[in-house]
């Protein structure tokens, strides 16, 4: 009753807000404010609501800190625009601090709910909890960054099927309909299927935006936004029930695993994004849950409870994306080997998939000319793929940069330890994990858009999340040693901020497949210096990209066991230590950029300070990855590469190309200090040439100059595109 | 921090991270000596440095740094606070001096910016912790109360000066003084320290000295103590009226703002009858009466702090008040210390801090709060309402007009308009229909250092909608000023400036705090403005030129 009580007050006290609050429409953080009453009055009634279902109390002092903390930041935002210098990002942020606090604080205050052997069925708490902190997050995150990528194509067919009844989009695109959700223009993509008359439709399938009907019917784009949330909060509550079935006798542990899947990115940030992948995963782990529970007593084959729970998912998983056949399939497996080998239900549920497949293959070739709908067998036959464009793919899905799960919340680091401890143990889950993923791995890797296109980051590795959520559980029971807590601390306190940043700037997780991020951008940027080479990329592949697995495969799970048979007292600061050595390391950064002899450059890289030109083909090009991007480089203009010297004699290849649009000529100088090092002239236009020069010698202190002489370039536009130079030391 | 600065672009960023980082240095060390498990002030540091590393040099940065770092240093006490479990009486040097370090690095920012001589190591290191040693000394005997000695004396000036260090001192010496079975040797040694500030400075020493000997025949067993205390501060403030004229006080916000500090529990003192709170009493009364300003009262209200009633005294609501006061005496010396440290550098951090809690146009809010508090404390609910107060006076905070979005009208590049002698006019149509109660300008003028204060730099124009208009000065010293005047050649040319908005660091080529002004005027609401316009002064000399941020119209 008081929490009705209190949620019916918070939601009055929010409707006063969005009335009456004297900060503008188009601020960025009203929003957050005018909910901030109902999530207040909401975390409040979860609280309460715990409590009656036998939870611990979050302390009263903290509660009262965060409330004072919570009222100074809201007076703090309806002051900033007097105050003027403090930006809404900052304010996102603290809000996102004390949130995630006090998911922290929820989270571990519901620990006795768990008991001492996981429940058959969690509360539904567990559910309410995420939920409630994807509510939080929607407002200032979504304000932020509209949908995109595949977003608005979804959100566009669930308005055609909740408005006209049907997933053809012509009329939608002739009378702007996107507008209901995007303030951008809205244009088919290309390569959108066309019907026998013209007709346009959408790449995507329909079972999500049929499931976002009646969402979208009720609140438009947020009810759509809200029906994600909440599926997304039942990823992580599913995946709670499922640790049951291997780690029933590590409640705490599953617990841990749950809030880091739940609260920490990539599944935070997917969280209230119309992707396929969250459902998707709902749906692996909804099946998998099924295969995995107990036979019922009395019973000799499946029950009607597990015919539905395994067979509705195989069956919608291709429903919802062709792709996710493969992940469909390898279900029927682990249903043949972990819920008693029976072979009906094994080969009906074969069948039924082969005959949903068969029927949607048959559907689009004889509507769309294509059985793949917009894909080629190409793509579908991994088997011609050379293996190092399967293994830059998988490694990219891990450890690149701007796409890579590590990279966007390092905390997943400790995957590694983990599967080092399953694989030692010998337990089911890594026979579940190979067989679940490694075809989907197979058939993901090698495609050119492996890292998911324009979305946020681990795009095609969202199903996978769960399982490895699920293997940390048996490594945390053992995490209280020296290692383990630095480790905690350090990849921790790393996740934190770097959580933090995805939800104020949501932009910043959108990452151009150039082998760049925005951070690191920044980064180099400031230090005038290569700091991206550092790190891995698997669209722009270096070194980097090789070393880093190579080093931390090992030495991650060597570091987890550090200490391990050490007393208490030796890892009572390791927390502490691991942050300050990963401030040591943060310190560390430009050093290391600024001291290792550069071996190439990318010319477009915001560490080459350009006096003219434009980056060629310019971002926004579709499918812009097939294209070699450089620099375009006009007569007079130049670029001053801050190098760091490897020897003192340099001998440079630069790959360009000549674009010639009128009657001139054009060169290339190579210079320091003024000082002409080498010159070269292409010998025609239109094609890709490299432009030898040196050797010659290099003087430490002065940035090395690539100078186009020539006539300056009047329209049309035209002049030397320089993609990247190799740099030979002696 | 200092990393990230020094690889980064020479300049002015560059001085600023380097500074931020000396600044952090000292209150992270501080927090981390502090903190019990120095898990949490490590996580702090990684979000400092995020922050550090991520946001644009430049006011936003700093304020966004310090800000954190205020913050870290606050949960860094409270979590030692939490634990020695609450007893002040465990406030040993090795809580207090680091506290107090920290806080000096955060009150006294701009210290940081000065060469690193024995002058400034002493100001940053050797003040703080004396007054710290201090404040360790009286909480031996007066356990939580002698903490809010030290917050009240930390917030008053802002941060620990001489004065301020020799009032703790002297209250400390006193109380050792009193003490009959310390040695006749440390006794003496008692005295001397007791009347030592009379050295410093005759007047402040003097009220400093006469509370220690006040404390000091408080303390002293015997039925003549409470009589002698109440007689001196009697003696001092009759010599107060006779021999020296009445000074008064800056404004009645600078009155207020000194009362917010303590006065509540000061009145709580008085009703029962306390002899220190009356002596306390009297000689701040002689303090205002012949000194003025904020400095000479430290001693009296620290004095004051040391006879809020205790916990489990013959009133019941007794702690409840100590904890308010507390809770009251940290919470404005946060708030002071993020006023008083980069990029704010509040000269008055105190005054502009309780201004900022709406308390100078609403006193009534924490004495409201006390006598509801004081009338319900008799049961527990009440007392948890107590507790709750310093929040609920924040919540009150809702009741300033002031928050809420102006209607910013300057539109140049980046926000910025620059009146020169070729371009010496800028005007802005409004909106139809908007009433503004209040004009701000935020501004600077360069070259303007041998400009003599009181100068008119710029005339402001504002049209109203039913014809009328209001002409404004813009006068040079008192609404604006030269950005460089903190440059030492400038500041020994005498470029006068009113007291900064927001502050910088500029490196030219050594670092130095740039500054820019925000002046404000009231304007009758009966009708809504219709354009404004601005005119740089015609007689100004050709090289000064008016920089504005904003022109802002606030309802």
């Amino acid at each position: 009753m008081t929490a009705i009580a209190l949620l019916l007050a918070g939601a009055l006290a929010s409707w006063f807000c969005s009335l009456h609050l004297p900060l503008p429409p188009a601020d960025p953080l009203r929003d957050t404010l005018v909910m901030l009453p109902f999530l207040a009055a909401s975390f409040s009634a979860l609280h309460s609501w715990g409590l009656s279902l036998g939870a611990r109390a979050i302390p009263r002092r903290l509660r009262v800190a965060e409330t004072a903390a919570l009222l100074g930041l809201a007076l703090l935002t309806l002051a900033r625009p007097g105050l003027e210098v403090l930006a809404p990002e900052v304010l996102a942020g603290a809000f996102a601090l004390l949130l995630l606090h006090r998911l922290a604080r929820q989270t571990l205050a519901l620990r006795p709910l768990l008991g001492s052997t996981l429940p058959a069925r969690p509360s539904p708490i567990f559910l309410a909890l995420p939920f409630l902190a994807y509510l939080a997050i929607l407002p200032y995150s979504a304000g932020q960054h509209p949908p995109d990528g595949d977003e608005p194509y979804y959100l566009l067919i669930t308005h055609s099927l909740a408005y006209d009844g049907d997933a053809e989009l012509t009329n939608n695109y002739r009378d702007g309909s996107w507008k209901a959700f995007s303030p951008r223009a809205l244009e088919p993509q290309p390569g959108d299927p066309h019907g026998p008359s013209g007709e346009i439709y959408s790449r995507h399938n329909e079972l999500l935006p049929m499931f976002l009907v009646p969402f979208y019917r009720v609140a438009g784009k947020t009810g759509a936004q809200l029906a994600m949330a909440l599926l997304t909060a039942a990823v992580a509550w599913l995946l709670l029930r499922l640790a049951r079935r291997w780690y029933a006798n590590l409640p705490g542990e599953a617990l841990f695993a749950y809030a880091l899947v739940a609260f920490s990115p990539p599944l935070l940030l997917y969280s209230y994004q119309i992707w396929v992948e969250v459902p998707a995963t709902l749906l692996g782990l909804f099946a998998l849950d099924r295969v995995l529970a107990p036979q019922e007593p009395g019973s000799t084959g499946w029950s009607t409870k597990r015919w539905l729970g395994v067979g509705l998912p195989v069956i919608l998983l291709p429903l919802l994306k062709i792709r996710f056949v493969i992940l469909a399939a390898p279900l029927l497996v682990l249903a043949w080997l972990f819920a008693g080998r029976p072979r009906r239900p094994v080969l009906v549920l074969t069948g039924v998939l082969v005959l949903v497949a068969g029927g949607m293959m048959l559907y689009n070739a004889t509507h769309f000319g294509n059985p793949l709908k917009i894909h080629t067998w190409d793509e579908v036959e991994f088997y011609h793929q050379n293996p190092a464009r399967h293994l830059l793919g998988f490694l990219g899905l891990f450890w690149d940069a701007g796409f890579g799960l590590f990279a966007c919340a390092p905390i997943w680091l400790l995957v590694l330890p983990a599967l080092v401890l399953l694989a030692r143990e010998r337990h089911p889950l890594v026979l579940a994990l190979a067989i679940t993923t490694l075809p989907y791995l197979i058939l993901v890797a090698p495609r050119s858009e492996w890292y998911g296109g324009w979305s946020p980051p681990f795009r095609y590795g969202l199903v996978l999340l769960p399982f490895l959520g699920l293997s940390l559980v048996p490594l945390l029971a053992a995490r209280r040693h020296f290692g383990a807590r630095a480790l905690l601390g350090a990849l921790g306190a790393l996740t934190l901020v770097l959580t933090l940043l995805w939800l104020v700037v949501p932009g910043w997780t959108y990452n151009f497949a150039d082998g760049r991020t925005y951070l690191l951008d920044a980064m180099s940027a400031h230090f005038h210096a290569d700091v991206a080479r550092i790190f891995p990329s698997g669209v722009r592949p270096r070194l980097a990209m090789w070393l880093w697995p190579l080093l931390t495969l090992p030495l991650v799970p060597w570091f987890w066991s550090l200490g391990r048979h050490r007393r208490a007292r030796f890892a009572r600061g390791g927390a502490t230590l691991g942050i300050a050595g990963l401030l040591a390391l943060v310190c560390a950064l430009p050093a290391i950029a600024q001291h290792f002899a550069s071996r190439s450059i990318e010319f477009e890289d915001p560490w080459v300070i350009k006096s003219g030109g434009h980056l060629e083909p310019e971002r926004w090009r579709v499918d812009r990855t097939l294209f070699r991007g450089g620099w375009m480089l006009r007569g007079g203009e130049s670029l001053r590469v801050p190098v760091v010297p490897g020897g003192t004699r340099l001998e440079v290849d630069v790959d360009l190309e000549w674009v010639r649009n009128q009657p001139s000529s054009i060169a290339l100088e190579a210079r320091q200090n003024g000082r002409l090092l080498a010159t070269w002239t292409p010998p025609r236009a239109g094609t890709w040439e490299t432009a030898a020069l040196g050797p010659f010698a290099f003087e430490a202190g002065h940035d090395l100059e690539f100078l186009a002489v020539g006539a300056a370039a009047e329209q049309p536009l035209g002049g030397l595109l320089l993609d990247r130079a190799r740099l030979h030391w002696r | 921090m200092a990393s990230h600065a020094a690889f980064g672009p020479p300049g002015d960023g560059r001085a600023e991270g380097l500074f931020l980082a000396r600044v952090a240095a000292g209150a992270l060390g501080a927090a981390a000596a502090l903190a019990p498990e120095p898990r949490a002030i490590a996580g702090a540091a990684a979000l400092i440095v995020t922050a550090a590393w991520i946001l644009p040099p430049g006011p936003a940065r700093a304020a966004v740094v310090t800000g954190l770092l205020v913050a870290t240093l606050a949960l860094a006490a409270f979590l030692r606070w939490r634990g020695i479990g609450g007893d002040a009486k465990e406030l040993g040097p090795e809580t207090t001096v680091p506290f107090f370090l920290g806080a000096q690095f955060l009150l006294r920012s701009p210290l940081i910016l000065s060469p690193m001589d024995a002058r400034t190591l002493v100001a940053l290191f050797a003040l703080p912790a004396a007054g710290a040693i201090a404040t360790s000394l009286l909480a031996r005997r007066f356990g939580v109360r002698a903490l809010i000695a030290g917050l009240v004396a930390a917030s008053l000036e802002p941060g620990f000066n001489v004065a301020v260090v020799l009032a703790l001192v002297a209250l400390a010496a006193g109380m050792w003084l009193a003490e009959a079975s310390h040695p006749l040797w440390q006794r003496g040694v008692a005295l001397a320290v007791l009347v030592a500030p009379l050295a410093w400075d005759w007047r402040s020493g003097l009220i400093a000295a006469l509370c220690g000997a006040a404390l000091s025949a408080h303390e002293t067993r015997g039925r003549l103590g409470p009589s002698v205390s109440i007689g001196l501060g009697v003696t001092g403030l009759a010599a107060a009226l006779a021999m020296a004229p009445p000074q008064t006080f800056a404004s009645m916000s600078a009155l207020l703002t000194l009362g917010a500090a303590i006065v509540p529990s000061l009145v709580v003192a008085l009703i029962g009858l306390r002899p220190l709170a009356i002596a306390a009493a009297l000689l701040a009364g002689a303090a205002a009466h012949a000194i003025g300003g904020s400095v000479a009262l430290v001693a009296p209200l620290a004095l004051a702090s040391l006879v809020i009633p205790r916990e489990g005294s013959r009133i019941d609501w007794a702690g409840v008040v100590a904890r308010w006061q507390l809770a009251w005496s940290s919470a404005l010396l946060v708030l002071t210390a993020a006023l008083a440290t980069y990029p704010w550098l509040r000269h008055d951090a105190l005054a502009q801090a309780v201004a900022e809690l709406g308390l100078v146009h609403h006193p009534e809010i924490p004495l409201l709060f006390l006598v509801a508090a004081l009338a319900l404390s008799r049961s527990r609910a009440a007392s948890r309402i107590v507790a709750w107060s310093p929040l609920l006076l924040a919540a009150s905070v809702f009741l300033i007009p002031n928050l809420g979005a102006p209607r910013d009208l300057t539109t140049g590049e980046g926000g910025i308009v620059l009146l020169d002698a070729a371009h010496p006019q800028w005007a802005a149509e409004v909106e139809p229909g908007a009433t503004a109660a209040t004009l701000r300008l935020e501004s600077t003028l360069l070259n303007a250092a041998t400009l003599p204060a009181g100068s008119v730099v710029a005339a402001i124009q504002v049209e109203f909608a039913d014809g009328s208009h209001r002409d404004l000065s813009v006068r040079s010293g008192e609404h604006t000023g030269e950005w460089a005047a903190e440059r030492p050649d400038l500041k020994a040319l005498g470029a006068t400036a009113p007291p900064a908005w927001v502050s910088w660091i500029a490196s030219d080529p050594a670092p130095f705090f740039g500054q820019s002004y925000r002046a404000q005027w009231s304007l009758p609401t009966s009708a809504p403005v219709r354009a404004l316009e601005l005119v740089r002064d015609a007689s100004l000399p050709a090289a000064v030129d008016l920089q504005i941020y904003a022109v802002e119209l606030r309802p």
